[in-house]
């Protein structure tokens, strides 16, 4: 299986705590620094460098760099903890129970120090009745929407720049994936029925159970981004494997095996184990692989591109209507979408040249999915 | 010079509107006053640990002593240069008794 991230269990032993002096790395520090860059590994590695028992073999213009970066998270993650426990707070005082998914309650529940998770945004996964009370109240602590924010995707976003001009994002998701065949895997109230708190977070702030996590951080590079293969979400899936208690890997097993994404799991725990030696039980990984007529397994293929999970998308669509909703919001999505796609919202003329655009987005898309770009 | 306004009896501890957490031997200092970040390391990182819990200028001293192979006369000098520079910037709230 080709893997981009083959030649790298040197450094993801050593950001996994493993003692390694600076030149049995096996690379350059350029090359450090930007791979970093690229994994959102700056501030891991900075850590695992600043607590190294041979810190003066590395290099410090490397050291220094890497501060800089670790830094900077770590002032920004304050910030955003601070604001993700007075959003909670809110939704919680209106109703609103949301659950922390995927980047944010890994931070503040299986890695070392929070700023270690680089992230963008919040996901949140709440009910989806509870949509437009969680719009009201982003939009009460003065969030806007972006140009992202649709429907079709099963998400809303937004975000709002502070006083000190860190851009603070929220994406509230009420299905937790914009896949069909993903879409179900862990609804809401499955999640919420085992929820663990997360108290560094405030009161409000609770995270999907230790194999519920597992199950997403496997399925999430395949449901949402192509099977890429990037080292922070392979080192997340170790982290929280590397914690799973016996009873809870049966656990994760018989939802992966129930949702039908046993296949993409048994994938995610591979690449652990051969990135990162991650102790898994090998009945898992066995009982993992028997699965088989899985529609979620076609997610594994290669080289997959965008018309190929559009393709899965309406398989995976029980009723025609929903196919129809589904190419008509491919094709012809809301003028409001339209508009701030193009950086025309709000201006006066702009509504006449839709027609332009749609015919323009259109063909653009077509371009590119035949040059092989999309 | 604010060193000299310290007093044995005053206690320290952060200011409300400062945020820190650690990275690695590192304590990183937010502002939320005016948004400006601190890096601290070594003793400056063992100053804010202490600083958590209201605590006096004797009682910083004596501790670092005893980490540190230092002059208690010549730490004494330099915890209060370094007070002085957090009290200058907002990072920490004076309570003296008297």
């Amino acid at each position: 299986m080709p893997s981009s991230l083959d030649g790298l269990p040197q450094l993801a032993a050593f950001l996994d705590g493993a003692p390694m002096r600076w030149p049995d790395l096996g690379i350059d520090e350029p090359s450090l620094l930007e791979l970093c860059k690229a994994e959102d590994l700056s501030a891991l590695c900075f850590y695992r460098v600043s607590r190294s028992p041979s810190i003066d073999d590395w290099p410090a213009s490397l050291r220094n760099a890497l501060s800089v970066t670790a830094r900077l998270q770590t002032a920004k993650e304050l910030l955003r903890a601070t604001e993700t426990r007075a959003v909670l707070d809110a939704l919680a005082r209106a109703g609103v129970r949301a659950i922390l998914i995927k980047g944010t309650p890994l931070a503040y529940t299986v890695y070392e120090a929070p700023a270690l998770r680089a992230r963008d945004d919040t996901d949140l996964f709440v009910a989806e009745s509870d949509i437009p009370t969680a719009r009201q109240v982003m939009a009460s602590l003065g969030y806007a929407a972006t140009v992202l924010c649709h429907d079709l995707f099963s998400q809303f976003e937004v975000q709002k720049v502070d006083r000190f001009g860190v851009c603070h994002a929220f994406d509230v998701h009420w299905r937790i994936s914009t896949q069909p065949v993903f879409a179900d895997v862990l609804t809401y109230q499955e999640m919420l029925a085992r929820t663990v708190a997360v108290p560094a977070l405030g009161p409000s702030a609770i995270a999907p159970h230790a194999a519920d996590a597992l199950l997403l951080s496997c399925i999430h590079p395949v449901m949402h981004h192509q099977n890429t293969e990037r080292l922070l979400w392979t080192y997340d899936t170790h982290l929280l494997a590397s914690r799973l208690t016996p009873a809870e890997f049966d656990e994760f097993v018989r939802c992966a095996t129930r949702k039908k994404v046993a296949a993409v799991c048994a994938h995610a725990l591979r690449l652990a184990q051969t990135l990162f030696r991650t102790a898994v039980p090998a009945d898992v990984i066995r009982e993992l692989s028997i699965a088989t007529d899985e529609p979620s397994a076609g997610y594994l293929a290669s080289q997959r591109r965008w018309h190929h999970e559009l393709a899965s998308s309406l398989r995976g669509m029980p009723r025609f209507a929903d196919r129809v909703k589904l190419m008509r919001d491919v094709l012809l999505p809301s003028p409001d979408y339209m508009l701030g796609a193009y950086g025309l919202r709000g201006k006066p003329l702009a509504p006449w040249l839709l027609p332009a655009l749609y015919v323009h987005r259109n063909v653009r898309g077509a371009w590119k999915i035949l040059t092989g770009k999309k | 010079m604010a060193r000299s306004t310290i007093s044995d009896s005053a206690t320290i501890a952060i200011a409300p509107d400062v945020l820190g957490s650690e990275v690695g031997p590192e304590v990183v200092m937010l502002s939320l006053r005016d948004g400006t970040y601190y890096g601290l390391d070594g003793v400056g990182a063992e100053i804010w640990r202490m600083l958590q819990t209201p605590v006096t200028i004797p009682r910083i001293v004596t501790a670092l002593v005893e980490i540190y192979d230092v002059d208690a006369d010549r730490c004494r000098s330099d915890v209060l240069t370094v007070m002085a520079t957090f009290v200058e910037r907002g990072l920490v709230v004076i309570r003296d008794p008297t």
